[in-house]
């Protein structure tokens, strides 16, 4: 039978976890296509 | 006589009129000092109509804000499709920019199981004290969508503390971060953001729906529907949906949900002495989240030597941009040319997504 205990646990390590796994993502995304490429064409550098 | 046998006024209660007295506060607070108008003024008007005799309105399997709320509600449309509207609205420039103030939004959501654990302590059952420790998270949809699933009883109750909430966050917040930070603290610079490309806003969408809803399955409605609406508005090729999610839909879902969320609360499922729990309750969740997200930014600033403005933790809950805006603010207080809106959007940002993953792992283990 679940707990309080069990869903904090729970919680905490799933929203951390959750929440690191789309830190992590975010990092790849910067790496791989948030720098422009080497003499690609102005339309890839467009940026915010 | 066929017309007096069938009057609503012989069958008033005096719970009814409680409930009427409710539901013109709420239209008050919407009308007259814009307390989060879009939703507190239908439901401030489901209430009162809700709490006349006689009128079949809310009679299961006829009644026609029963239906509202039956196939909005409890088949859980509604609040996915809220999402999709903000996902097309949402621009997460600020959160990519500074990947790092995510875990703020994860911090805030401390508030939510602090609240459930002392929801549980005070009597309530595992689902309810889910219901109102969701409350914490600031997001009236992600309010709504688990306590439907979760505690329907509590569904109006919860609605009304999130919503009311989310409109005091300028009254709430601000004591709470300058008694956990410092004048020098709240008058941190930080430094400038990098610009972020329009092929990271573009793919970031549909890697994060991916990764979330992989870990957390039964985050999928709101996750998906978030990042869809975000994938339209990053695409730049689907204006016509992009405009139809940010406006029209948004607009006519919300007059469903403010309606049949009001119209659940009738005098005898609000008029219990657990309502003036629910409200205590949720008000220190939201608290607990603010202080959350504070304290953990002062703690990354041990480690880190680009200095976070712990204030942007504060809009870690999820009340956007209404949380950023307060942080901005108060960080002006310390220094006028301190602009610190751009940043706090981020974890204002990864509140919203951190809140919606609490619900799912509440729902996961509980629904």
């Amino acid at each position: 039978m679940v707990t309080a205990t069990d869903i904090f646990i729970n919680g905490i390590i799933g929203v951390f976890t959750g929440i690191t796994v789309l830190y992590l993502l975010m990092r790849i995304l910067a790496a791989a296509v948030g720098r422009p490429a080497r003499g690609s064409a102005p339309a890839d550098r467009a940026s915010e | 006589m066929a017309f007096l046998d069938q009057l609503g006024v012989p069958a008033v209660t005096p719970g009814m009129v409680v409930m009427w007295a409710i539901g013109l506060t709420l239209i008050h607070l919407a009308v007259h000092r814009r307390y989060e108008p879009l939703l507190l003024l239908p439901i401030g008007f489901g209430i009162l109509i809700a709490n006349l005799p006689l009128t079949g309105l809310m009679t299961p399997g006829e009644g026609l804000i029963w239906r509202f709320y039956h196939y909005g509600v409890e088949w859980e449309v509604i609040p996915p499709l809220i999402f999709l509207g903000l996902g097309a609205h949402t621009d997460f420039g600020p959160l990519l920019s500074q990947p790092r103030l995510i875990f703020l939004g994860a911090a805030a959501q401390g508030g939510v199981y602090v609240a459930f654990f002392a929801a549980h302590a005070f009597g309530f059952s595992l689902e309810e004290a889910a219901a109102i420790g969701i409350i914490g998270g600031a997001d009236g949809p992600t309010t709504i969508f688990l306590a439907a699933q979760l505690a329907p009883e509590l569904l109006g109750a919860c609605a009304v503390a999130a919503y009311s909430y989310m409109a005091l966050v300028p009254i709430i917040q601000p004591p709470i971060m300058r008694l956990l930070t410092t004048e020098r603290e709240r008058a941190i610079r930080m430094k400038r953001a990098r610009k972020v490309t329009v092929r990271e806003k573009l793919l970031f969408p549909i890697v994060a729906a991916m990764g979330i809803v992989l870990l957390v399955p039964a985050s999928a409605p709101l996750i998906a529907m978030f990042m869809l609406g975000n994938l339209f508005r990053e695409s730049k090729v689907v204006e016509r949906l992009t405009d139809t999610a940010q406006n029209a839909l948004m607009n006519i879902v919300t007059i469903f949900l403010g309606l049949s969320v009001g119209a659940t609360m009738d005098a005898a499922t609000f008029l219990r002495a657990d309502v003036l729990f629910i409200f205590a309750l949720g008000l220190a969740a939201f608290a607990f989240g603010t202080a959350g997200g504070v304290l953990l930014a002062k703690l990354m600033n041990l480690f880190t030597k680009d200095k976070i403005n712990p204030l942007v933790g504060a809009a870690g809950v999820s009340a956007v941009p209404m949380a950023a805006r307060v942080a901005h603010q108060v960080g002006a207080e310390a220094d006028r040319k301190n602009y610190l809106l751009m940043f706090a959007m981020g974890p204002n940002l990864a509140g919203v997504i951190g809140t919606v993953v609490a619900a799912g792992i509440f729902l996961t283990m509980l629904g």
